[in-house]
């Protein structure tokens, strides 16, 4: 029943927008389109300019400037605009103006979350009421995690991709006015919260310490689940399926090497691997001071590192992140894919809220982390707690933090048990321990990523391979920052 | 029977080992080796001509013991740039000019 009537509201509402000529959901406009078409209008134009000096400042400044009559107001008048849905596609032209459009407009919602609670009822609750009159809405007053399970049981109409992409529009905000809920726990949530198993808490928590939010909304496009994907993996070894591909009797097994001579043995991968090993294994010649000494010139590896994904076709490069190894050996050339020396470690190790803090100042990691999280978020609805099942989806986000200020990798040459990492630690980050905890675990103790980064290996769509966690490790920890 | 036409001059390629390739590395990554191979009859000019001539019997005469080759040779006219691969002590390594990306009789 409650599926049904939140489908009529997905259906009467998409009707409803595509009535009021809005943007419809099924294909968003792209940020630099969307920036064009705002600056054609000269209400919504000088409305963005004004954003755009609300958040030119520092930290600090920011927040009291967004909080102003004046860029308040801008924020109002932009929601309506057609920057307010518009999405970026990974490795697009112009992609870092698009994220940077993006971000011009979502960076002043995310800073308030009231703010954006308030859009959110304004745009798709009260248009609702305009357009219906008897379909329900999502139940405001239902416990989080019981909307959360409305939700899912809609995601499972995945074959028809473009009502998936409604629903995780829906989602989308409605997950944004959980969170916003969340932040000011009402007694029934606060109490239903702290006592529940299983849920993983972190994954509504989204506390905001220092002004920060704890998930972000992609800018990317949804990956669909791509059947081509699907099929090339089964079909690289399409009579092993769900067995190792190291069973062959008397042949010596090293997919990662196997990875390496399918790159070698193709002209763009092998010249595009080439640069940056050579780049990322190039010691700068020491300067006049000795301090200044650095194994290598880590903003030059990254950025190589960046152009080998985005422009090598995953066939080829996936395969060396992502092998399946039998042994040690195999699982330290797996580790050192990236070159981690220079894209990975750096002598500091900062913490992880550092991290990601210099992350969020800047408009590709910050997308790239929001894309990870909304992509490798782990859920306890699917079998392989992945969001909609979507391998494909996860990898891919987490390919796109390579090279970026959050690259991650392998934390040891472990060939069966996999764990990834950051290069950060919680280690005296005093109160906010718990959220950098949560934080770095959704790296750490991601049973989906684990699964899908395992399933690559195999070359299956894992089955028997699923990771197992005890429940208790897909907890966040102990005490989550909701309460206080 | 007519003499089988010698194959001009061209680039051919080989899947090798690091290892193989014998600039001793040890790793087990495959590389594809191009390697310039063939006849350059075709490309004899009027100097390797005289020069065949001046060999056998023209230097001797004028008392020089010069040795030139009688021929144009198939060689690279350029290398692939750099190659890099991982040994098998996990280490990064960059080597240039080990394949040939063009051939000609020079």
């Amino acid at each position: 029943m409650v599926l049904i009537t939140l489908i009529t509201l997905v259906f009467v509402l998409d009707v409803c927008d595509s009535e009021l000529g809005s943007p419809g959901w099924r294909e968003p406009l792209d940020c630099v389109r969307a920036s064009e078409l705002c600056n054609q209008n000269s209400q919504c134009s000088s409305r963005y300019r004004i954003m755009r000096q609300c958040l030119s400042g520092g930290d600090k400044e920011r927040s009291a400037m967004l909080a102003s009559k004046e860029c308040q107001g801008a924020l109002e008048v932009l929601q309506d605009s057609p920057l307010y849905d518009c999405r970026c596609k990974r490795g697009m032209k112009k992609e870092l103006q698009c994220l940077q459009n993006y971000w011009s407009i979502h960076m002043g919602l995310t800073e308030d979350r009231d703010d954006a609670f308030r859009a959110f009822k304004r745009r798709y609750l009260n248009a609702e009421d305009v357009c219906r009159g008897t379909a329900e809405t999502v139940d405001e007053e239902k416990e989080p995690e019981e909307r959360q399970d409305q939700i899912n049981v809609t995601g499972e109409h995945r074959e028809d991709k473009a009502s998936t992409y409604l629903i995780y529009s829906v989602y989308q905000r409605t997950w944004r006015s959980i969170s916003a809920r969340l932040n000011q726990p009402h007694p029934v949530s606060k109490a239903s919260l702290s006592g529940r198993d299983i849920k993983p808490q972190h994954q509504y928590h989204a506390d905001f310490q220092g002004g920060e939010e704890f998930y972000e909304t992609s800018p990317y496009e949804p990956i669909h689940f791509s059947e081509e994907f699907r099929h090339a993996s089964i079909i690289s070894d399409s009579s092993l399926t769900k067995v190792s591909p190291c069973s062959e009797a008397g042949k010596p097994c090293n997919p990662c090497l196997d990875a390496a001579k399918a790159c070698n043995l193709n002209e763009t991968c092998k010249r595009l691997r080439s640069a940056y090993n050579s780049i990322c294994s190039k010691a700068v010649p020491p300067q006049s001071s000795l301090a200044n000494q650095e194994p290598c010139s880590r903003k030059r590896c990254q950025k190589a590192l960046r152009q080998f994904f985005e422009r090598v076709s995953w066939e080829l490069s996936y395969p060396l992140l992502f092998c399946f190894c039998p042994d040690q050996a195999c699982a330290e050339r797996r580790r050192r894919t990236i070159v981690p020396s220079c894209s990975h470690q750096e002598r500091h190790k900062p913490s992880c809220l550092e991290l990601r803090h210099t992350c969020r100042s800047d408009a590709l990691c910050r997308s790239r982390l929001a894309d990870f999280h909304m992509n490798c978020q782990m859920t306890p609805h699917t079998v392989t707690s992945c969001p909609h099942d979507n391998y494909h989806g996860c990898l891919m986000s987490y390919v796109g933090l390579i090279g970026s200020d959050v690259t991650p990798n392998y934390s040891d040459s472990n060939p069966s048990n996999i764990t990834i990492s950051l290069w950060c630690s919680c280690r005296g980050t005093g109160s906010q321990e718990p959220e950098c905890e949560a934080f770095h675990r959704d790296f750490t103790h991601n049973t989906c990523l684990k699964n899908a980064i395992q399933s690559f290996g195999y070359g299956s769509e894992g089955g028997t391979l699923l990771a197992t966690e005890a429940p208790s490790t897909i907890l966040p920890p102990a005490q989550p920052p909701v309460i206080s | 029977k007519r003499a089988r036409r010698p194959k001009p001059c061209s680039l051919r390629e080989l899947e090798l080992t690091v290892s193989e390739l014998g600039l001793g590395y040890d790793s087990d990554e495959t590389v594809l080796l191009r390697y310039c191979s063939g006849k350059c009859t075709a490309h004899r000019q009027n100097y390797d001509i005289t020069m065949e001539h001046m060999t056998k019997t023209g230097f001797k005469k004028k008392g020089r013991k010069d040795k030139v080759s009688n021929g144009p040779c198939c060689r690279p006219t350029a290398y692939e740039k750099e190659f890099s691969f991982l040994d098998n002590k996990s280490r990064y390594h960059t080597i240039q000019n080990v394949s040939a990306k063009n051939c000609g009789c020079v």
